[in-house]
């Protein structure tokens, strides 16, 4: 139910965003060309407590106007059961890359790791989705909170949610 | 899909952090499909472990991707997400059909006809692999407490005795 | 095609297949909240439940009520959050109802209340002195048991009882069944606090 609650939500900011946004990003490009971003986020398990770092690289697929971008994550989070280390791919639309506020959509797929007493004791593979927004700093750096909503499809299925706060960095 | 010794999730610690391994037939207790980690002085060692990189065919739902082993680890979820899930399930096990072999000469002793329809080829136990090897596990220490209860019975045990 | 049209081709693509995905189906324990002194009566014993608890204090005992119609075979097991400070915290269950063995001296000196007439006992235990510790998916918890036993229940009139043998306090989860409920995502998101952390 709150991924298909989380997915319809999705899909609603997609289509209310997109085709603004997209002749605006083409418009109002960014000055510079930054293909890459890099954020380091202190992400909260609710799900499975856990909390710790998690670090995105988002790689802008496209031209300067596209929202698309390929990510790359992982992370290390500490919990009072385990510790848990996430892996994964997707896809983010990151809307608004030169206004202060710069909502995000996502989704893709993570392969999971919990670690009991330094040995890898449960892995299974989960598809994400997230929404948030980022906040402009400065044309390079910015701030911002994100939610996740996750199911385990491969292995045991289950549930997951995290929230994240991040610093972001283009380059 | 069977019952797979392979994918246990299940561990063994011992009261002071350490954890050991009980392993195998002709072990203290009998395995039951659980992987066991080992002391070594006071720092634990892996000894026995599920851990493998997941692969395609893990994914047994979708005939196409079970026979797609290219498939690079960190996209097989992504290929699920476009496929329908039907599930997995597992078939019953030697350890329950010991069990309920048990409980049938139970009822035979108390007259009793107890309901064992979890433990039955078609029950919940083999609705995934997880409850499977749960329900295997309940199985093999259900026939001993059965024993333990009722010490006339003579049931044999499972592949574990 | 452009790399906006494929990103839409993608997005949309991908949301639809999740929504495909029959993850408010899956079966697993139906989660409830067992409080000292009260009595919790399992509605189905067809059904699997997994009842969470806390001992407070050294002398408290959780019940749990259920009446098969016919003797039930049925695995149990209790559970206690694989937590630094739950190390030695062992609580016990007993199964308690008419037809099961009657109760040696030693076990009537372990449990917490006399047993009521004509009712026999079957103890839970611990098979080791060291601990056997499981990963529950739906709430992504690592759990220390007491290794799951199929016991059969007498028809009619059965009780459990949770207590703590060494007075330890601290959460336990009594786990009974398969996976045979289909998740309740609204009971769990209720008391999330009691089933989570």
């Amino acid at each position: 139910m709150l991924t298909k609650v989380t997915t319809v939500l999705l899909v609603l900011l997609g289509l209310s965003g997109r085709p603004a946004l997209a002749e605006q990003s083409a418009t109002e490009a960014p000055p510079a060309d930054h293909r890459f971003t890099a954020q380091l986020g202190i992400e909260a398990t609710v799900v499975g407590f856990s909390v710790g770092p998690r670090l995105d690289l988002l790689y802008r697929l496209g031209g300067p106007g596209s929202f698309s971008n390929l990510r790359l994550t992982a992370g290390v989070l500490v919990g009072p059961e385990f510790v848990y280390l996430p892996v994964g791919l997707g896809y983010r639309a990151a809307f608004r890359p030169t206004k202060t506020v710069q909502p995000l959509v996502g989704l893709g797929t993570e392969v999971h790791l919990f670690m009991v007493a330094g040995h890898v004791f449960r892995q299974w593979g989960v598809v994400y989705l997230e929404a948030g927004s980022g906040f402009a700093v400065t044309q390079r750096v910015s701030l911002g909170a994100i939610a996740t909503v996750d199911w385990a499809t491969i292995g045991e299925p289950g549930p997951g949610l995290a929230a994240r706060l991040f610093v972001g960095y283009r380059f | 899909m069977g019952v797979s010794r392979q994918t246990s999730d299940r561990y063994r610690e011992s009261p002071s952090g350490a954890v050991r391994t009980i392993k195998g037939k002709g072990s203290a207790e009998p395995a039951d499909g659980w992987l066991y980690l080992t002391p070594v002085g006071t720092k634990p060692r892996l000894v026995a472990s599920n851990f493998r990189p997941l692969l395609a065919k893990d994914v047994s739902m979708n005939s196409s991707l079970r026979h797609a082993p290219w498939v690079p680890p960190l996209l097989t979820p992504l290929l699920l997400a476009l496929s329908v899930w039907t599930g997995c399930g597992a078939e019953q096990g030697p350890e329950c059909r010991a069990f309920v072999a048990c409980v049938a000469k139970l009822d035979a002793v108390k007259l009793t006809q107890t309901n064992v329809s979890r433990f039955l080829p078609e029950g919940a136990c083999w609705g995934s692999d997880k409850s499977a090897q749960v329900c295997e596990s309940s199985c093999r220490r259900g026939v001993i407490q059965l024993l333990a209860q009722e010490p006339l019975l003579a049931c044999p045990q499972g592949v574990t005795p | 095609m452009t790399f906006r049209k494929l990103s839409r081709c993608l997005l949309f693509g991908m949301l639809t297949s999740l929504l495909l995905l029959r993850g408010d189906e899956a079966q697993a324990h139906l989660p409830n909240i067992l409080r000292p002194g009260e009595v919790f009566q399992v509605p189905d014993p067809l059904l699997s439940f997994a009842l969470y608890g806390t001992f407070s204090h050294a002398d408290e005992v959780f019940e749990v009520r259920l009446q098969p119609e016919t003797p039930l075979a049925v695995p149990i097991e209790i559970m206690v959050p694989r937590q630094d400070a739950l190390t030695n915290h062992r609580p016990l269950f007993a199964i308690v109802g008419k037809g099961l063995p009657k109760a040696s001296a030693t076990e009537l000196a372990q449990l917490p209340r006399p047993l009521p007439d004509g009712m026999g006992v079957v103890l839970g235990r611990y098979e080791r002195e060291d601990r056997e510790i499981l990963f529950e998916s739906f709430s992504r918890r690592v759990l220390y048991t007491n290794g799951v036993v199929a016991y059969v229940l007498p028809a009619g009139d059965v009780r459990m009882w949770v207590w703590s043998p060494s007075g330890t306090t601290g959460k336990f989860v009594l786990g009974f069944g398969v996976e045979e409920g289909k998740q309740d995502f609204g009971n769990l998101i209720a008391n999330w606090g009691d089933y989570a952390y």
